[in-house]
């Protein structure tokens, strides 16, 4: 099972809109795919219509009391289940605060998943914190929507400095653009040399699109409402690139 | 594997209109319905809980892997193949490949018909079941339809069963529909007059101790016959190569049951079909023995370093290009008057195979004959291993592998004489010594053949220098692995000679029989 993460430090960068269309992705492509809504805010459990609730909350599921698969929802899509939000979730630092070696915590949680899924995906609050950390341990790869400003690099450049003091070697870091306004000059421009500087950056950028903010509407992915838009092209191509950086589908 | 499976007495309009009283429904899809089950022919994914259905969603193939209870294996969008190497790698490859090694996948069942879908939605509009109305139709080889009754299917999600619960009780309790217990898998096969697992090359009769071993070997030789002539038609089309390996061993077991049991049928006749299947069994070597260096293929590259396993190619084509004469010529033999006299002949016989009581054991009960029979052949198997030391040449263990299959097979013969678990314990340990054997005698001939074939490759000129040198390491590597073997033998050959097996042996086979000394 490859474990992905939607993760940026900072929020309304496009991550949840990735992680649902990457997943919806994954699943068509005929990987089984599990989608654990990390957020308390519960976006992605509201994209795919569930109720944004876990019996026992996040606490049940930080200490194991709870078998995670028993709190597996099936989405509306062949091949694609949802552990959906909690609102609970807003204190799982506290919660995994309290578990012996918090930081590995998540990676011993999620280990019986294997069996079921080939691919997980997180969908990470924004914040650096101990879940964060706690994701970077459990996942193979963080995709990081990174918006093309100044300071969203800056961001990058943090993350990177801590996988470096963390010694996280193994977690492969994979940045892509997103909300990439076409009409605005800094973001062409960043748009277009950047990669050429920094190698693990995916190389197709996800547009700023109506289509992608009417998910909310529609509550569904792209690829059920506007399946020929270019955001839904662009996702998946992107999901192309990550599955072929990451090897998925070649055991 | 839907949740529920219910056949249907009144319309689907009417149900529908009950449905929508009660449930929000949204219409997923209508049309026709087109899935294919496939299995290997001798029921691998069947025998291991599984089913795999490729279907035509509006033009678009998908092919599912499920367990019986309809979890979710592995799924693709793309039709289904052949063979597991022909699947793009992936999960469903992954769990294909374990399972159906070199068998083909065969369509076991048909379906078309129509099916209409129905999402059952929650007042947040997501789905949480799903409601099939079917009515299917089996299709056979001949392009035949049949009609099955129409149903309805109830498919629970992960995360809903109290929802489908809900739509079942209503189902069951103001529709009044019945559960139905069998599902559309095992109808389908029984429209078609087949059962799931109705092909099996294993044997296992149930014979009684007292029956008479005529009787007794006659049923045996049926059940081979039976086998032999199931794997005719996969043979001639070349499926896969397990249906020739299949047809041998009927032939190999046949063989040894007319000479191990040569007393029980009349001899003169029994004289005659030896002859006939020794040329059955001879006729089917070469393209046996093509299939095997095929299916080794990739573990002889596994032998050369990586850069050299692509030199190998080329001897690959040499050896598909010998499979299809080979084949060819094979399927000229079985396409012959011998063989069909021998087919017309040999089904004769074992109706009527006349003069069992002349015979000298005919008449006897079979529990006194196989247990003779048995002690005899073991304590040949022990004697000639025995005999084995580092020096013996390679033709003593050869002679004790071909003993070991003849005490193999007539412990599989007459497996239900005895307790299954002594049984099946003295089996596995026999097999661990042929495995042994097997492998030294593969390797021994290998090396010698590899040379052979390179020599042939020469004649038929062409063949690149680097795919000879290929060749001469590859027979360097084999080489070493049969020395390797032939260490391993002594050691295997005690645990199978050990006391604990030789007790068991003298209980089961010994005691019973006054005869034995």
């Amino acid at each position: 099972m490859k474990v992905l993460a939607s993760y940026n430090i900072k929020g309304g960068v496009g991550k949840t809109a990735a992680a649902v269309n990457l997943a919806w992705l994954s699943a068509r492509g005929g990987h089984r795919t599990l989608v654990w809504d990390l957020d308390p805010q519960g976006a992605a459990t509201y994209y795919f219509r569930v109720k944004a609730k876990v019996k026992g909350g996040g606490r049940g599921l930080v200490s194991g009391r709870r078998a995670l698969d028993d709190l597996i929802k099936a989405t509306d899509f062949a091949n694609l289940d949802l552990l959906p939000a909690d609102f609970s979730y807003r204190s799982l630092d506290l919660l995994l605060e309290q578990e012996k070696k918090p930081t590995r915590r998540l990676r011993k949680i999620l280990k019986p998943l294997a069996e079921h899924y080939d691919v997980l995906l997180l969908d990470c609050p924004p914040s650096i914190s101990l879940v964060s950390e706690a994701v970077f341990f459990a996942a193979d790869a963080l995709l990081v929507p990174v918006i093309p400003t100044t300071l969203s690099l800056r961001t990058l450049d943090q993350l990177f400095d801590f996988r470096a003091r963390q010694q996280l070697d193994d977690l492969a870091i994979l940045p892509f653009f997103s909300m990439v306004d076409r009409r605005k000059g800094l973001h062409r421009e960043i748009v277009e040399q950047l990669p050429a500087q920094r190698v693990e950056m995916l190389k197709t950028p996800i547009p700023y699109a109506s289509e992608v903010e009417r998910m909310g509407l529609e509550k569904a992915p792209l690829g059920r409402f506007a399946a020929r838009c270019g955001a839904a092209a662009a996702f998946e191509s992107l999901w192309d690139e990550v599955a072929a950086r990451l090897n998925i589908g070649n055991p | 594997m839907p949740y529920r499976h219910y056949l249907l007495g009144e319309d689907q309009k009417s149900l529908l209109d009950r449905l929508v009283s009660q449930f929000t429904l949204a219409e997923e899809s209508h049309g026709s319905l087109a899935l294919v089950y496939l299995d290997t022919f001798d029921w691998r994914l069947h025998q291991a809980d599984l089913r795999l259905v490729e279907e035509d969603l509006c033009g678009k193939a998908r092919i599912d892997l499920r367990h019986v209870d309809g979890t979710l294996l592995a799924s693709g969008d793309f039709p289904a193949k052949v063979f597991a190497w022909d699947f793009p790698p992936g999960s469903l490859r992954q769990a294909l490949e374990p399972l159906i090694e070199m068998r083909a996948l065969l369509p076991v069942a048909r379906l078309g018909g129509r099916r209409d879908l129905y999402a059952v939605l929650d007042r947040r509009e997501k789905t949480v079941a799903r409601i099939e109305f079917l009515a299917p139709q089996v299709r056979g080889n001949e392009d035949n339809r049949q009609a099955l009754p129409p149903r309805l299917l109830v498919h629970s999600l992960k995360g809903f069963a109290p929802e489908a619960r809900r739509l079942a009780d209503f189902l069951e309790g103001p529709c009044g529909l019945t559960r139905s217990e069998t599902g559309l898998f095992d109808e389908s096969l029984a429209a078609l007059g087949r059962r799931p697992g109705d092909y099996s090359s294993k044997i296992n009769h149930g014979l009684t101790p007292a029956l008479p071993a005529g009787q007794a070997l006659r049923q045996v030789l049926r059940q081979l016959f039976t086998t032999l002539l199931a794997n005719q038609p996969g043979v001639e089309t070349a499926l896969d190569s397990e249906f020739l390996h299949d047809f041998r061993v009927a032939v190999r077991r046949t063989r040894t049951a007319l000479a191990q049991l040569k007393n029980v049928l009349p001899a003169r006749e029994v004289e005659a079909f030896r002859k006939e299947f020794a040329w059955l069994g001879s006729i089917t070597s070469p393209a046996r023995d093509l299939d095997v260096y095929l299916l080794d293929f990739p573990r002889f590259q596994g032998f050369l370093p990586p850069e050299a396993r692509a030199d190998l190619i080329p001897f690959r084509h040499f050896l598909q290009r010998h499979q299809r004469t080979e084949y060819q010529r094979l399927v000229k033999h079985l396409q012959s008057s011998r063989f069909r006299a021998l087919v017309c002949r040999w089904r004769d016989f074992l109706e009527q195979p006349g003069g069992l009581e002349e015979t000298a054991d005919g008449m006897k009960p079979i529990d006194q004959v196989a247990d003779r029979r048995i002690w005899k052949i073991y304590r040949r198997v022990l004697r000639e291993g025995q005999a084995i030391g580092p020096q013996s040449p390679p033709a003593e263990l050869h002679e004790l592998r071909k003993t070991c299959k003849k005490f193999r097979y007539l412990m599989e013969f007459f497996q239900s004489l005895y307790p299954a678990e002594d049984i099946g314990r003295l089996i596995k340990a026999l097999k661990g010594l042929q495995d042994n054997l097997g492998a030294y005698q593969d390797l021994h001939v290998q090396v010698e053949t590899l040379g052979r074939f390179s020599r042939e490759m020469v004649a038929e000129g062409d063949t690149p220098a680097e795919t000879l040198l290929a060749l001469g390491r590859l027979v360097e590597g084999l080489d070493r692995r049969q020395a390797e073997v032939r260490e391993e033998f002594s050691e295997r050959f005690a645990r199978f000679a050990r006391e604990e097996n030789q007790r068991l042996c003298r209980t089961l086979f010994k005691s019973s029989s006054p005869e034995q000394a």
